[in-house]
């Protein structure tokens, strides 16, 4: 494994690798900046471009985008109270205030030192636990990669969307539109409505630029424009004074990192739920004294913005352990990776690692080395970057949309592709419009064949027994949590009725 | 309120509609691949799931509705749908149907700077205002965005 490690880090400090994390960063960056566009969209958009890369190369640049946006997020949510990314979110109750009373240099500072701080510090944490977990992962049997598959599945469509129920509907969706195309083990073709082209499968690239870069655009045009503007006075903030005032708040630092960490690993939290948290964290603990502080919270405590910056950073860290080393992503952004490694000819999953060890610790290691580059790239373009925010979002979108629909051409060449992504967008935007949860149809749609061809083959082997899924302790594991969710919807389900006779039962009286 | 419940209840039953036609497709793979790994048995199974999952929720929402004492409570049962814009659908309509002239376009010359120019300026004369300006961004951000995408393209391809 060491050497594995010490031959990834010398590919990724090649001048050219290097070189494309940087550009990967540097646009992460910017599109972290600029409400509206978001991690998933820019990785969806650039996948195409760097499908004639090599795959390394090409990695190089996606994970620079997916770990620069998180840092970038925060400009937007400081300068102009609207966050760059829903990651974000927490971070302008205080980085707003702060901008606002002069103090914006401090303030965007400090979220790009606690964001450094928290991606580094979980990268760290991660890097031993995805060697270890790795090493186990190859005695997965196909019966527990089946409904480990499963379980991931119900947590991201649970805790993603603003509904359960329509959550868990939009990963059915995804797990049908994932079985569109050849059945893989029979040759038998399924729901294709007698389109050849559909005989591959619904082309994944062309579905995902649909779903988060189309159907985001239809999403912010319907939506009145926000047409806030940065500060000018920023004010001076030097990098001695910045260490000082990081050193001083290490303790919500470390709470942030370890709440970003820990909720990095299960499916579905995602960053913004652990920006919230160390928000909920910092908030509670001036309210009770613990902390000391000038200032209320609410009116730019340094302390709630560095918990925040370091919490959605250090989310990157733990999203990599069960990404790298089952093959299940986390969030849009880590379903997407996943499917360009696909794409790209690799296989994800517990077999990754000893197949293609040096992809696996190249893109282990290029997670960590990102948090440089995103500060060197934060430190170096900060100016232009939010000078970006002035300009118009109409030129934004119009541009988003052409690149999104001439990449899908470009993956194949094929105008078929390019009609996918347009129905994704539509769809994608339906959904939005009536609460459904798109990344949860884009893990179905990834995880939708692992899930499947897993568990037809336990089947198989254990000749139609379906008890092969309650004797290993792993899927037993998933199928009491699976258990679990079913009963809570029931017991919703129950307590609602219940509300509603009883109050039927009062109207009389009431009378 | 009503136009709110009569959607809610359409999109359910549209997925409904969606279960059942995966059933209908499925029903002639049944017997493909033995009993226990039949093609049609996983898509099935997920349909099923949808299903039922969407006459849940549809129960759900019809006792949510009967409980709400007040019209306040009543609104809350919507999970913000009153807060969507309809008045903006226009725009959505117009950016579907100049998408599909793009790709209609684009299928006769690919990557034609021409083409990209023209459907930047409609698409920017949604939003962008003055027309002098509407015009000159338009035509520098368009070349920019051809020459960048058919360079990069290019260079990868």
């Amino acid at each position: 494994m060491t050497s594995h490690i010490l031959a990834a880090f010398a590919d990724i400090f090649q001048p050219m690798s290097f070189a494309f994390l940087f550009v990967g960063s540097a646009l992460g960056l910017l599109v972290g900046v600029l409400p509206g566009l978001s991690s998933p969209m820019a990785l969806a958009i650039l996948i195409p471009i760097t499908f004639g890369m090599e795959p390394f190369s090409a990695f190089m640049i996606l994970i620079g985008i997916y770990v620069g946006t998180k840092t970038g997020g925060a400009f937007a949510a400081i300068l102009i109270r609207t966050p760059g990314t829903p990651a974000a979110a927490a971070t302008a109750m205080e980085g707003f205030p702060m901008a606002q009373r002069g103090e914006a240099g401090r303030a965007l500072a400090i979220s790009i030192g606690s964001s450094f701080l928290g991606g580094t510090v979980s990268w760290m944490v991660a890097v031993p636990l995805v060697g270890v977990i790795g090493l186990y992962a190859v005695r997965i049997s196909s019966a527990d990669l089946a409904m480990i598959g499963l379980m991931a599945l119900a947590a991201v469509s649970s805790l993603s969307g603003r509904d359960l129920l329509k959550g868990l509907m939009s990963s059915c969706l995804g797990l049908i539109l994932a079985t569109v195309g050849l059945d893989e083990l029979t040759g038998t073709p399924r729901l294709t409505l007698g389109y050849y082209q559909m005989l591959g499968g619904i082309p994944f690239l062309a579905a995902i630029v649909g779903l988060f870069a189309i159907a985001t655009v239809l999403v912010d045009m319907s939506e009145e424009a926000v047409n806030a503007k940065p500060p000018t006075n920023r004010g001076r903030f030097n990098l001695i004074s910045l260490m000082r005032e990081l050193w001083s708040m290490r303790k919500q630092l470390a709470v942030g990192t370890t709440i970003g960490s820990i909720l990095g690993v299960v499916p579905g939290v995602g960053s913004d739920t652990a920006g919230w948290l160390s928000f909920a964290y910092v908030k509670r603990q001036i309210e009770k004294g613990f902390l000391k502080s000038d200032r209320k919270i609410g009116e730019g405590v340094p302390q709630g913005l560095a918990a925040p910056e370091a919490a959605n950073n250090a989310v990157t860290g733990g999203a990599t352990i069960p990404m790298l080393t089952l093959g299940i992503p986390g969030d849009g952004s880590t379903a997407i990776m996943l499917g360009a490694l696909m794409l790209f000819g690799l296989q994800p999953g517990p077999l990754f690692f000893h197949e293609s060890p040096d992809m696996a610790y190249g893109i282990l290691i290029a997670l960590g080395v990102a948090n440089l580059t995103t500060l060197l790239a934060a430190v170096l373009l900060i100016r232009p970057f939010t000078a970006v925010l002035r300009i118009d979002r109409s030129m934004l979108l119009g541009s988003v949309l052409i690149l999104a629909l001439a990449g899908s051409f470009a993956s194949t060449n094929n105008t078929f592709e390019m009609m996918i992504a347009l129905s994704f967008g539509v769809l994608g935007y339906l959904m939005h419009r009536f609460g459904f949860s798109i990344p949860a149809v884009a893990l179905g749609l990834i995880l939708g064949p692992v899930i499947e061809s897993n568990f037809r083959r336990a089947l198989m082997i254990s000749r139609g027994d379906a008890m092969v899924f309650l004797t290993s302790p792993i899927s037993l594991i998933c199928i009491i949590l699976l258990t679990l969710l079913a009963g809570k919807l029931l017991y919703d389900f129950v307590s609602k009725s219940k509300t509603q006779s009883e109050t039927q039962n009062n109207q009389p009286t009431n009378k | 309120m009503r136009h709110a419940l009569i959607q809610e209840l359409l999109v359910l039953t549209a997925i409904l509609a969606i279960s059942v036609l995966v059933f209908l497709q499925t029903s002639s793979i049944m017997d493909a691949g033995g009993s226990q790994v039949a093609s049609g048995t996983f898509p099935r199974l997920a349909a099923g799931t949808m299903g039922v999952l969407a006459i849940l929720r549809m129960l759900m929402f019809v006792a949510k509705l009967r409980t709400a004492k007040s019209p306040a409570e009543k609104a809350r049962t919507f999970d913000g749908m009153y807060d969507w814009n309809w008045g903006n659908m226009h725009r959505i309509v117009a950016a579907t149907v100049l998408m599909v002239l793009y790709i209609f376009l684009f299928r006769l010359v690919p990557f034609a700077p021409l083409t990209f120019t023209f459907i930047f300026l409609v698409f920017l004369s949604f939003g962008v205002r003055p027309w002098k300006r509407l015009l000159i961004s338009t035509v520098l951000s368009s070349g920019f965005l051809t020459i960048l995408f058919v360079y990069i393209v290019g260079i990868v391809r």
